[in-house]
């Protein structure tokens, strides 16, 4: 009698695993509706861990540019090109995308040290390991964060210098709503639309000679951990304005640079708010 | 450590009250330590040298077991984890514990438990601790036999990842059924059947904006074995609903692997074949990660596994998204006395592989193969793709010349395309020939001496390697092996590899000290890779069991 009550539990246990099973027949993906913002939207950080001799890195870039695609304005990718893949390989692989900020990041973080690629979306889940994302969550991360209001809005000015080649930025920081942290305000250059080889497991050959680099991160002017926005409280309405400068590399392509600047936690690392500006725009 | 032990059995004891007095208390204990050094040959400097300079990987297992109870438990110390392991490894914890008991002929298991159904290609959860692989399920199994010759499994748990678990829960039901065993007309009968069937599902919240997910993702495999006197064939094929996942670039095509096996064995004489077929099987406990750190199955790799040095430079990974590929394998012994035979007879294996990728079409004229949250591509079964990923040839010989003196000669012909398999980057395809001499003598009673060559010739990659050990062992405590491993057809940079070892053991606890470099490159276990990179340093080995 035992064995047959335990045979019926067994029958009971694999009926109920067998039902489940989700065939999707599709279509296989939908549309996101993102609502529309019309001033002092949220925005966010797409961090993108890469390296030019990273066979994987390549899904990653498509994914963030995908993304950007449907998020427009309010997603702001950067490539930090960090750890063996981006090293100096020699023969076609020399080209040097590392900065010294993106190299601090990338052994504070963990990332290439947990496989390249993946990124990090407004650092958020930081100092668990949850804060390194395989560009399949990016998307699921993103629209998580948007669902919230922004608590910060940050607006950049450039003045560039053809002559000198030499750039000013002036960043101004408003408070949209009480903040008891200590805050820093980030501010960094990228490059795009850079032609230079990269490695891509999916393509034949697999050296593609005139990929193209986007959202290249080049320097950081606030050092690693950005510059302290200099109070303990910040409330509803306060204003910071901050003034960068500095002469760019004769190697830079200014029409293709933006300046990126991002608000962070000072504590938690996590980014409350970003912002993008074309520095010719 | 042994109060965590005894809670955790108090806790099952209202249950379990009697019984589980007079049981047997065992354990072991084993760590892994290494000193970095720089070495300006290897291009390892002060800024690559881990900060630590002293890493170390360590645990300890203890285990009580009485005749229907058991229950166990694993520490683990790792400060911080050796180079070439995942730094999530790093820290320190109890990462397996279990209790298991029998009650009625129902066999339960609660906490960590390894399992396996059929060839594993639907489902393994397994610890390989060289590759730093643990994805034991944390959860509940339950083991049943309502007669003689049937046996089912059923379980439901999480994956271990690292010091964590992942997202999915997994649920899983095997049923096998021996016929010979369950059908007594059939118990005498020469020819065995055996006949099993799996169902594993996967369940992970669908949190994606853009895909629709499939939130419970299903496999199922049947299989089959029949022995008849020296012979044995057996298949398992497995299916798996769509699984859009990193690893298949979130495609949603089914899976489907199918393996199987040809063997024959008489004494002196072994003959198997096996064959597989494998498409789109990579199957995640989270569909985000693409590494193998929580695959629910285990895809083998079917090629030989091979201990000498220099013929373990290009081992084969097995290629998840798709990959199709036989394997041969020979042994067979000369008969003592017979002319080629001598005094002492003549032992030979031989041993064939490859692996091919399958052959994929669009699913139509504006898709891309494999383009994300799509079908991904079709493909024919039985159509074998355009690229080679692998092929191997190996023959070893081994001859006892006297009493003392034992030769064993190999050669290995390896086929190894980078551009695919895991490991080394884009050098083509690699072709190697290694030719290996192991020499065994026996100078006295307990004392031996042991001797390697080994030369792996190839054009590609990093050219030419020798290899020479020399290993002296006092039986059962002592050895010293002293060995070097030379890459001299390397055009950039010629390096020498030296090592030394030594141990000794005494009854069950074994020490071994190591000084030496170590060349940059893949291991792999049976298909399952991690790499290894290049080092310089002190290493020290402790184990120990009770």
């Amino acid at each position: 009698m035992n064995n047959l009550k335990y045979f019926f539990a067994f029958i009971f246990t694999f009926s109920n695993i067998f039902q489940s099973c989700d065939v999707i027949e599709g279509p296989f993906t939908e549309e996101i509706i993102v609502e529309e913002c019309a001033e002092k939207c949220k925005k966010i950080l797409l961090e993108d861990y890469t390296g030019h001799k990273c066979g994987n890195c390549p899904r990653a870039a498509e994914k963030a540019e995908e993304l950007k695609e449907i998020y427009g304005d309010q997603l702001i990718p950067i490539a930090v090109h960090a750890g063996f893949f981006a090293s100096d390989f020699g023969g076609n692989f020399t080209t040097n995308f590392t900065s010294n900020a993106g190299n601090e990041w990338d052994a504070f973080f963990g990332n290439s040290a947990a496989g390249n690629p993946n990124g990090m979306v407004n650092r958020v889940g930081y100092p668990s390991s949850d804060h390194i994302t395989q560009h399949s969550q990016w998307a699921q991360k993103v629209d998580e964060l948007l669902q919230s209001d922004a608590q910060i809005h940050i607006e950049i000015e450039t003045e560039f210098n053809a002559s000198s080649n030499s750039l000013t930025i002036e960043t101004t920081t408003e408070i949209l709503e009480t903040i008891s942290v200590p805050l820093s305000l980030n501010v960094i250059l990228t490059e795009s639309h850079i032609i230079a080889y990269q490695t891509d497991y999916d393509a034949d050959p697999q050296e593609i000679a005139d990929y193209e680099h986007n959202h290249v991160m080049r320097k950081s002017l606030t050092g690693s951990w950005g510059e302290d926005l200099g109070q303990s409280d910040y409330n509803n309405g306060d204003v910071i304005s901050n003034t960068f400068s500095l002469t760019l590399d004769e190697d830079w392509v200014v029409e293709e640079m933006s300046v990126v600047a991002f608000v962070s936690n000072t504590n938690s690392y996590q980014v409350i708010q970003a912002e993008e500006t074309y520095i010719m725009e | 450590m042994k109060k965590v032990l005894y809670g955790l059995l108090l806790s099952s004891g209202p249950l379990f009250s009697q019984g589980i007095q007079n049981g047997h208390l065992s354990g072991n204990f084993q760590s892994n330590s290494q000193l970095y050094y720089e070495d300006a040959n290897l291009g390892i400097t002060s800024e690559n040298l881990p900060s630590e300079k002293f890493l170390i990987n360590s645990f300890a297992n203890l285990l009580y077991t009485t005749s229907n109870f058991s229950a166990g438990m694993r520490y683990e110390a790792n400060h911080n984890v050796l180079l070439g392991f995942d730094k999530r490894y790093n820290g320190e914890g109890i990462t397996y514990r279990y209790t298991q008991f029998n009650k009625d002929g129902l066999d339960i298991t609660l906490g960590n438990f390894y399992e396996q159904f059929g060839s594993g290609m639907i489902l393994r959860a397994y610890e390989e601790r060289n590759l730093g692989y643990d994805n034991a399920f944390d959860g509940i199994r339950l083991k049943y036999s309502p007669f003689k010759g049937l046996y089912l499994k059923s379980l439901i748990g999480k994956q271990r990842l690292y010091f964590d678990k992942a997202e999915g829960i997994v649920r899983g039901f095997d049923g096998e059924i021996s016929l010979n065993e369950s059908f007594e007309s059939l118990s005498d009968i020469k020819t065995q059947v055996m006949i099993g069937g799996s169902f594993v599902s996967k369940f992970q919240k669908d949190l994606d904006p853009i895909f629709i997910l499939p939130e419970n993702v299903a496999s199922w495999a049947s299989r089959f074995s029949i022995y008849h006197g020296k012979w044995m064939v057996g298949a398992e094929y497995v299916y798996k609903y769509n699984d859009p996942s990193a690893t298949n670039n979130f495609i949603y095509k089914e899976g489907q692997a199918l393996l199987a096996n040809l063997s024959y064995s008489k004494k002196g004489f072994g003959l198997s074949l096996a064959a597989k077929r494998i498409d789109n099987m990579s199957f995640n406990s989270d569909r985000n990660l693409s590494g193998q750190e929580v695959s629910i199955n285990f895809l083998p790799a079917l090629t030989k596994q091979h201990t000498y040095a220099l013929a373990t430079i290009y081992p084969y990974g097995t290629i998840a998204n798709g990959e199709m590929g036989l394997q041969a394998d020979l042994n067979y012994k000369i008969k003592k006395g017979s002319l080629l035979g001598g005094k002492y007879g003549v032992g030979i294996l031989a041993n064939f592989s490859n692996a091919y990728s399958i052959h994929k079409s669009p699913i139509n004229e504006d898709t891309a193969i494999g383009a994300s949250g799509t079908l991904g591509y079709t493909s024919d079964f039985f159509k074998v793709g355009d690229d080679k990923y692998f092929q191997e040839f190996s023959l070893e010989i081994s001859k006892k010349i006297n009493r003392k003196l034992k030769l064993i000669g190999t050669y290995l012909n390896t086929h190894y395309n980078s551009n695919f398999i895991v490991g080394y980057g884009n050098y083509g395809m690699i072709k190697a020939g290694i030719w290996v001499l192991e020499t065994q003598y026996k100078l006295k009673p307990k004392h031996s001496i042991r001797t390697e060559l080994q030369h792996l010739k190839t054009a590609q990659h990093e050219g030419n390697w020798a290899m020479g050990l020399i290993e002296y062992t006092v039986s059962p405590h002592y050895f010293l092996a002293i060995q070097n491993l030379y890459n001299y057809g390397n055009k950039i940079n010629k390096t020498h590899y030296p090592n030394i070892s030594a141990g000794y053991t005494k009854n069950t606890t074994r020490f071994a000290l190591g000084y030496g470099k170590q060349r940059q490159g893949i291991f792999c276990v049976g298909g399952v890779c991690r790499e290894v990179p290049k080092s310089n340093g002190f290493s020290l080995s402790i184990t120990s069991s009770f």
